[in-house]
Parts: structure tokens; sequence; C-alpha cells
């Protein structure tokens, strides 16, 4: 015990000495946090927003233009905008609004369409009742109905093709409409009837239930984003110090004194765990607290663990593990300080990069989301997602503890075997 | 005999040399032994053998007759000094040694006691919280020895000690090495310096690649080879003028 105490003491002032280390595990993740939440935050808003911003150029006077707009409205999906700046909006100003990001989908009704709609449609009725004995327009003749849809670029993937199957839905139904109103009139005409053709069109529906169990899909904040993935990058920056850390030890010879001490090597070894481990939980809480009540200070929405406090420790306590046993082997398997802090800091990087540190992974490539699977970074940043989006408790997260777990075990493993290879 | 390594053999195998070639020698209770060779003898090999560092191919260390299998069991009568400064550069004097003492299992109370007593031994009781990092060449040396005299060993272990220090430091190392050999604690020494060696070793063995080429005392040394006036002269006769990497 006298001995882990002396390693426990030993490795807090080494840390608490280590000014630019230190600076790297507290400064940076703090601005890094309250910066790319700023940044990122417009962004995000947009692909969280419950209701989006359309703008709609209705250049059409009749039941296609009224239709979609009724629809649109129904759908309540949609801010619906006609103006912009108080002008009416034409092709051009909506397509410039549109990238200017002022709205994320506008939605052009050519002049006509309805004219042009009914046109076709009864030219067809015509051609399955030729009874009628009037004029049938050949199809290369008919006029096109072209509505046109356009994205704000940062609308991607599943929610453009999510936006366009619901507005090809509408369209569908409008046209649906069209044509039974028109098979109805003619039905009419020829029966003398009119009750003939009225098709119960509402009998049929589709309804949505509530969200089932898993909520995986939603969409977290730019603060439930970066408040969570900027702790983690900071946790696992611990590599560089921690490293270079041991490669001193190694070249200064202190390390040759804890060979020759009657200490076994694992007792400096858990004290060091346990020390950047609970760096590790002081990062995390230094980084909650800026969340929580710095950046609502600037406008951003706060940070939030709905009271899972228990759960985000010992996440929290893991993702620790895991990150010092990563710098322990770095540590072992680099020679020099200079191969220590070039391959650790890359290695985090690349780690954070396709782990969704840097861009969320719903914003990822299905490629990339593949092998963002691979990453610690990843697992660590699905954890604190899990705690801050499903409120889920520490029994929830058992398969990304035992990720981390395994981890930990794993690197540790690999420092061993450098370690006794470095000795013989 | 306190310690004995017998027909010690350590190859590298990443460089292909041979370090030691069945080296056998002995340390006498009370001796001061000096380990003298050119670079590239063997002679850190060796102590660092004896001391629990390396492994080597073959052979075997005894421990008063009885031969060494468990290093660490010996940890506590085995003091090791170093050539590198092998201290924390970041902590005082007195947080290193204090730390290096916690791996003794040493109690606080002995642990001040005995940091104190030697800090003061070597004169550097007034600079005790001051950063190693702020230290000169010659007192990180000192601390260096307090260092591997804190488990108050048997046997002390020390690879140039008084390398790249002033005299003053030197000279104050020499004494208290002299006053701790007199009370009792044996010591294996290697050293460039033959003057200082011929000062204050009782014995000295002189290894050239791999081997002892002898055994004697620094006076029979000199007394068995008319043409050396000191052990210097004695040392090149043995080893020769060659350059050595």
């Amino acid at each position: 015990m006298i001995a882990f105490i002396g390693n426990i003491k030993k490795e807090a002032l080494l840390l608490l000495r280590d000014k630019a280390g230190l600076s790297f595990l507290f400064v940076m993740p703090i601005v890094l946090v309250v910066l790319m939440t700023l940044l990122q935050d417009k962004t995000i808003k947009k692909l969280q927003v419950e209701q989006m911003d359309i703008a709609v150029v209705n250049l059409d006077n009749g039941i296609v233009g009224k239709s979609i707009l009724k629809g649109l409205r129904k759908m309540k999906i949609f801010h619906i905008h006609q103006q912009y700046h108080g002008d009416s909006l034409t092709l051009a100003l909506a397509q410039e609004a549109v990238a200017k990001g002022d709205f994320q989908v506008g939605i052009l009704i050519p002049p006509k369409s309805s004219i042009y709609t009914r046109r076709i449609i009864s030219n067809e009725v015509r051609k399955q009742l030729p009874t009628i004995g009037t004029q049938i327009i050949p199809d290369s003749l008919l006029p096109m109905v072209d509505i046109q849809l356009f994205f704000d670029p940062i609308i991607k993937g599943s929610l453009r093709k999510a936006l366009h199957s619901s507005l090809e839905q509408l369209m569908a139904n409008i046209r649906t409409i069209i044509v039974f109103k028109s098979y109805t009139t003619t039905l009419q005409k020829i029966t003398g009837k009119s009750n003939v053709g009225k098709f119960p069109l509402d009998r049929f529906s589709l309804s949505e239930s509530e969200d089932l169990g898993d909520k995986s899909l939603k969409i977290p904040s730019s603060t439930q984003h970066n408040v969570p993935a900027w702790t983690v990058f900071a946790i696992f920056f611990m590599v560089i110090p921690l490293a270079t850390q041991i490669i001193t030890e190694r070249e200064e010879g202190s390390l040759m004194r804890l060979k020759i001490s009657p200490t076994p090597y694992s007792i400096p070894l858990i004290a060091r765990i346990c020390i950047y481990s609970f760096l590790a939980v002081i990062q995390a809480i230094t980084l909650l607290l800026i969340g929580k009540y710095l950046l609502p200070l600037m406008g951003m929405q706060a940070f939030d663990i709905h009271g899972n406090y228990i759960s985000f420790l010992i996440l929290t306590l893991f993702i620790g593990l895991a990150a010092a046993a990563f710098g322990i082997a770095v540590g072992n398997i680099a020679k020099t300080h200079h191969q220590a802090s070039v391959f650790g800091s890359i290695s985090v990087v690349l780690l954070a990069a396709i782990g969704g540190i840097w861009v969320p992974t719903y914003m990822m490539p299905d490629s990339l989301l593949k092998i963002a699977q691979w990453s610690p970074l990843n697992w660590s940043l699905q954890g604190y997602y899990d705690i801050v989006l499903k409120a889920d408790t520490i029994n929830q997260l058992g398969g990304i503890i035992l990720k981390l777990g395994l981890f930990f075990v794993l690197n540790l493993g690999i420092a061993v075997i450098y370690g006794k290879r470095k000795n013989t | 005999m306190l310690l004995e390594a017998k027909d010690i053999v350590k190859e590298y195998k990443s460089t292909n040399t041979k370090a030691l070639d069945h080296v056998s020698i002995g340390i006498e209770k009370g001796e001061i032994l000096g380990l003298l060779g050119p670079n590239g003898a063997g002679k850190s090999s060796l102590i660092n053998i004896i001391a629990g560092l390396l492994t080597a191919n073959s052979g075997d260390l005894f421990w008063e007759k009885k031969k060494i299998i468990n290093h660490k069991l010996l940890s506590y009568k085995i003091g090791l000094v170093p050539q590198d400064i092998a201290l924390y550069p970041k902590l005082s004097a007195y947080e290193n040694l204090n730390f290096i003492a916690t791996q003794y299992q040493i109690k606080r109370k002995e642990r001040k006691l005995r940091i104190n007593h030697l800090l003061q031994s070597l004169g550097l009781y007034k600079q005790r919280n001051k950063l190693i990092s702020e230290f000169s060449g010659g007192m990180k040396r000192r601390i260096n020895l307090i260092a591997g005299l804190i488990q108050q060993p048997e046997l002390l272990i020390m690879d140039e000690p008084t390398v790249g220090i002033d005299i003053q430091s030197k000279q104050a190392i020499q004494h208290y090495l002299i006053e701790l050999n007199k009370e009792g604690v044996s010591m294996l020494y290697t050293s460039h310096m033959l003057e200082e060696a011929q000062n204050i070793c009782h014995r000295v063995a002189i290894m050239d690649q791999g081997r002892i080429i002898v055994t004697a005392s620094p006076e029979e040394l000199i007394k068995h080879n008319p043409e050396a006036i000191n052990l210097e002269d004695v040392f090149i006769q043995l080893t020769g003028k060659e350059l050595r990497d």
C-alpha cells in the first residue's frame, strides 16, 4: 500500500507540473466545445428541426397549386413561405434564398399546371372511354407538368429522400383526385346519373404510431453533440502526455529504479491508470459544467444528462481506462518522444475523425459508418449520446462498457508484451 | 563471499555481440571492488545483470553462497547508482527520494529520518525542496547516489558515479563512499577514472572484450608491472592503446 500511495502521489505531482500537458487536456477541449458548438449550431439545427422552411413559388392558379399548398400545410412539417423579405417569391429569389440557407427546400409550381394536368388526364380518360367521340391528342403533343424541387445542400441523404417522397406522394394524391373527378364527370355524362363513380377515397389512410424503443435516429443538437464529442477527444488526448511520460521515465533511467525495487511492476502501472482515469473524470465534469452553465450564456442550448450522473461517471471512467491503456501501449511501443507524440496525436485525431467527433456520424456516408464502428472514440460518443438523447441508465450501456473494457485489456496486454521485450 | 557471479554469458541478439564471455567475479564482504575497462568491455552489462536489470544467457549469481533465483528478494540488499541521473526532473530532491523510499515499503517516519540524514551527509539538505531540473550536475550526482542508498543496502553497485562533475562534488562523493564502506557497505564500482579507483578500491578487475583479464589490488597490479607507475599504466599495458567505439 505504501508503494501504491507513493506512485499515486508521484503521478499526480508529475501531471500537475506538466503545464503544457494540462493545457492540452483542459484548455483545448474547452475552447473546442465552445467554438464548435457555436459553429455547428445553425447547421445542426437545420438537420434536426421538426418543421422545415419551404419556399413555395406557386405560379398556378388552379387546383394543383392549391392542393399542393393545402397538402404541405396538412403534413405539418413545413413552414410555408411565399414571400422573401416582403417580396413575392419568384424562382430566382427562391433559389437564392435556399442557396443562402434561409429555406431548406424550395418548390416551383409552374404556370397552368392545373390546366395541363386536367388536359393530360382528360385525354387519357377519352382514350379509355372513346364512345364520347371527342378528339384524342397524341401523347407527344401533350404539355408537360414539371414541378421542381430544390434543396439546401446541407439537406442530404435520407432526409432529402424522405422529403422528395413526401412531395411525390402529395402529387400522386392530386393526380388521383383529378383522375377520379375526370372519370366521374365522364361517366355521369355517359349514364346521365349524378351518383355514378363516387369513390370512397377517404376510407384509405396511412397513420403513424408513436416511436418504438429504438430512438437511434434521433439527431443530437450542437450542444448534445459537441460537449460529449470533445470530452471524448480530450480524454483520449491524454495518450500524448501519458506516452511521453513513459518514454521520459525509460530514457532518463527512473524506470530502472522501479525495476530494481521490490515493488511489482503492476503497482506503478495500476497507479498510473488510476490517476489518468481520475483525470478523465475531472475533464468530463469540467466540460459538463461548461456545457451546462457557460453555453447557455452564449445563447446555446444547455447540456443536460437528465440526472444520469452515475451512468455518466461510470461511462467516463471506462473511457478513461481505455484511453489510459492506449497511452500506456503507445508509450511502450514508441522508442522516442517524437514517435510517441506523432503516433499518439495522429492516431487520436484519426480515430476521432472516423469516430464522429469532428463530423457527427449521422452526416457520414454509409461506407464510413461501418469504419466508425471500429473507433473506441465512437463507442464512447455513442455511450454519451445514449445518456443524453435516450436517458439510458448504466444497465443499458453494458455493450459499450464491455467494448471499452476489452479495448483496455487489449492495450494493456500489448503494453506488457512490449515492455517485457524492451527489458530483455 | 558476499556476491559471486559464475560463468556469466550475455549475448545481444540485435547487434549479434557477445558482451560477456564466461565472466566470473566475486565481491567480499566490506570490499570496494573496482570494475575497470575500456568502452564496450562489458562492465555495464555485468553490473546490470548483478543488479537484476538484465538476464544473462547463462551463468549463475550467488548471494552469500546461495543461488539467486528471484532478484526482487535481493532488492533491499543491493543498491544501484546508475550512470544516468535516474530521477524525475519535475520532482524536488525530497519528493524523488520519498517516492523511491515508498517503493521499498519504508514507513513515513523512517523515510523522513533516512532521507534527511542522507541529504545532510551529502550537503543537500537545504536544497531538498528544489526541483531536480534546477540542480547542478554535481548535485544531481549526489542525489543519484542517495537514491541508491535509501534502502540501506549491503552492496552498493555504482556505474561511473562521478562522471562529468566538478572536483568538489567528486571529492565529496569519494569521501562519503569511503565512510560508508567503513560502516560495512560493500561496493562494486565502475569508472574510467583510474586515479579515483586506485584511491578507493581494495581490488580492481580489469575487463576487455567481455572477459576479465585480471583481478588484484591496485598496489599488486602496479608491483607486478615494473614499467607501470600507476593504475593507468597497468590498464594501458593490459588493454592496449587501440581506440574503442
